[in-house]
């Protein structure tokens, strides 16, 4: 248990990972108090809170692309696996290499993208807080970055042997069962 | 060659394995490079497509369901449904019915139906001796009508894909079908019980038991009036009444039955924060291929070629219900509608169908793709729980799966089990 380099990138690991999950909660928790509040002084005085729906929903759209990645690490996005399952264990090995390829493809476009939308909407405000649109669509850019560096971190038990990083955060059965 | 490209690419993809919401985001961006579209605009599509206030009751409705597990709101449910049928013979199979159906007037979707008192039910059946599988068959089955008696976020999403039908609409016309389904299974469960001699559970509740567990279920059976009440009266939008039943379930559960505790918050915090950041990237991408589909004015060219089939409005029901079959199989109820309702609802409205009608029975149809084997999540959850193979599963389940289909049938050909409430409370 020295202080070597993966050790070290363990660490970075996992620091990255509960910063994006207690950002995630943090979210979720902060969109449910605005509306909340927002609702019951509607009902309780004449006032009602003006930017309460434009920053709640600009919060869901942060915990979406935020979620792409630690939602990934425990194989929470369903996919249908009839067809890797019939295959033998070495051409299953093959055909997640080719997967993780095709979704690290897609991440990496998508970063790329989502940089040159979030420079294109710096100069765009927002309708009601006006301040710069950047703010949201930066959201693009950094969930794919994210995503990429969790994909990385379990791409090697993923390839070798089809298995993801397991809590209790997440059943991955009960995942778009809805 | 566009649309080729599209749906091809989307199969492909989805075949091989690569998750669904990337399958969808990698078969748009092939076809926007095809169709010489700027790439640039996907961020932008998936972006806009979950900048939606409407859509914000998703998360607030599984928040809603974690808290209402967590703190027991549906335990005194299943007490009551045990209370009032429990003492018959396979009483708790119909403890099992009831008590999910009461549930889903609490909760969104079948996934909390079957992961939170299903699960419960599972583990009752089985230490009174009914066969696990049976168990998990039925407990599957009953969950469907989880986001077909509402709140339901299936026909939120659904609301949001098709301007012509309004989320109270849908919810008054889920109600009938959705008791439709338990009632089958009421029937069904009582056959087999008497064919299979399953043995009653204690003794008929006397008047005070029921009183005393309808008193206590009062304050878990009070959030549907909340939810449709409050979305009917015009008090609260869908979204502001998810969130009023997060709050709803958080005081009940903390402080008149004293299960849910804060500490217990933040874990379902994350949980909800996981379903619902996986849901939305399904959501999200899909807005990115309606977008597509709409560039290359596919829904347009579908409705008018539909038109000139002269199927007839029984005739396209059909056709559209053995393709949602088929479909759903192997897709799951979100994707489904996210994919084929900006395709198929304005040929419905083309056939002069009317299209409350047409969504629900293409979210019955889709539902109950989830407890078609072989690749049925809702198999999969109860299965795990009753910690039984799908193949023994799958011996119990064809006879419900059989007359859920005769219960589609009914819904497709007989609007009226869909429209009278709708239209009894003037919400279409």
């Amino acid at each position: 248990m020295n202080a070597s380099p993966p050790f070290t990138l363990k660490k970075l690991d996992h620091w990255i990972l509960s910063v994006n999950r207690s950002l995630m909660i943090t979210l979720l928790g902060v969109m449910s108090v605005i509306i909340f509040v927002s609702v019951s002084i509607r009902y309780l005085s004449d006032y009602s809170i003006p930017w309460a729906e434009e920053v709640s929903r600009y919060l869901m759209v942060w915990l979406m692309f935020l979620g792409i990645g630690p939602v990934m690490r425990l194989g929470g996005h369903i996919a249908i696996d009839t067809f890797p399952k019939i295959l033998s264990r070495t051409s299953a090995v093959i055909l997640r290499a080719i997967i993780a390829l095709i979704i690290g493809a897609f991440f990496m476009t998508l970063l790329w993208v989502g940089w040159l939308y979030m420079q294109k909407t710096i100069s765009q405000s927002t309708a009601v807080l006006e301040i710069s649109f950047a703010w949201v669509s930066a959201s693009v850019p950094i969930g794919f970055a994210l995503a990429l560096w969790h994909g990385v971190a379990i791409a090697v038990p993923y390839v070798k042997s089809g298995t993801y990083e397991t809590s209790d955060d997440l059943n991955i059965d009960e995942v778009g069962a809805i | 060659m566009t649309i080729t490209v599209l749906f091809l690419s989307l199969v492909f993809f989805m075949f091989i394995g690569v998750p669904v919401a990337f399958s969808i985001g990698v078969a748009t961006l092939c076809a926007m490079l095809v169709q010489d579209l700027p790439v640039i605009a996907l961020a932008q599509k998936i972006l806009t497509g979950v900048d939606s206030f409407p859509l914000m009751a998703l998360p607030f409705f599984l928040f809603a369901a974690e808290l209402m597990t967590g703190g027991s709101l549906s335990d005194v449910l299943l007490r009551l449904a045990s209370v009032l049928v429990g003492h018959r013979r396979g009483g708790l199979g119909y403890t099992n019915i009831l008590g999910l159906t009461f549930f889903s007037g609490l909760s969104g979707s079948a996934l909390a139906d079957a992961a939170g008192p299903g699960a419960v039910l599972i583990r009752m059946m089985r230490q009174s001796g009914y066969p696990p599988s049976y168990a998990a068959a039925l407990t599957a089955t009953t969950a469907v009508v989880g986001p077909i008696i509402p709140p339901s976020i299936i026909m939120i999403i659904y609301a949001l894909q098709d301007p012509r039908v309004s989320v109270l609409g849908l919810f008054w016309a889920g109600i009938l079908p959705g008791l439709l389904i338990s009632g089958s299974l009421m029937i069904y469960n009582g056959w087999t019980s008497w064919k299979r001699n399953f043995r009653a559970d204690g003794e008929p509740a006397t008047l005070t038991i029921i009183l005393s567990s309808t008193i206590k279920a009062l304050p878990a059976l009070g959030l549907p009036v909340l939810i449709i009440g409050g979305i009917h009266s015009g008090a609260f939008t869908p979204t502001e009444a998810s969130v009023m039943a997060v709050a709803y379930s958080l005081l009940v559960g903390r402080f008149v039955y004293g299960t849910l505790t804060m500490a217990m918050v933040p874990k379902l915090l994350a949980r909800s924060a996981y379903t619902t950041a996986s849901i939305l990237l399904i959501i999200s991408v899909s807005s990115g291929f309606a977008w597509v589909l709409n560039v290359v004015q596919i829904p347009q060219a579908l409705a008018m070629w539909v038109g000139t089939l002269e199927l007839g409005p029984i005739g396209f029901l059909f056709v559209v219900n053995i393709l949602l079959l088929l479909f759903g199989i192997f897709i799951e109820p979100l994707p489904g509608v996210l994919i084929l309702v900006p395709i198929l609802a304005p040929m419905a409205v083309a056939l002069g169908i009317d299209p409350t009608h047409f969504a629900i029975v293409v979210i019955v149809n889709l539902t109950l793709g989830m407890i078609t084997p072989p690749v049925g999540s809702l198999l999969f959850v109860t299965g795990m729980v009753a910690k039984v193979s799908m193949s023994e599963l799958n011996k119990e389940l064809w006879p419900m799966l059989a007359i859920q289909m005769v219960v589609l049938a009914i819904i497709t050909m007989v609007p009226a089990v869909s429209l009278t409430l709708p239209q009894w409370v003037g919400r279409i």
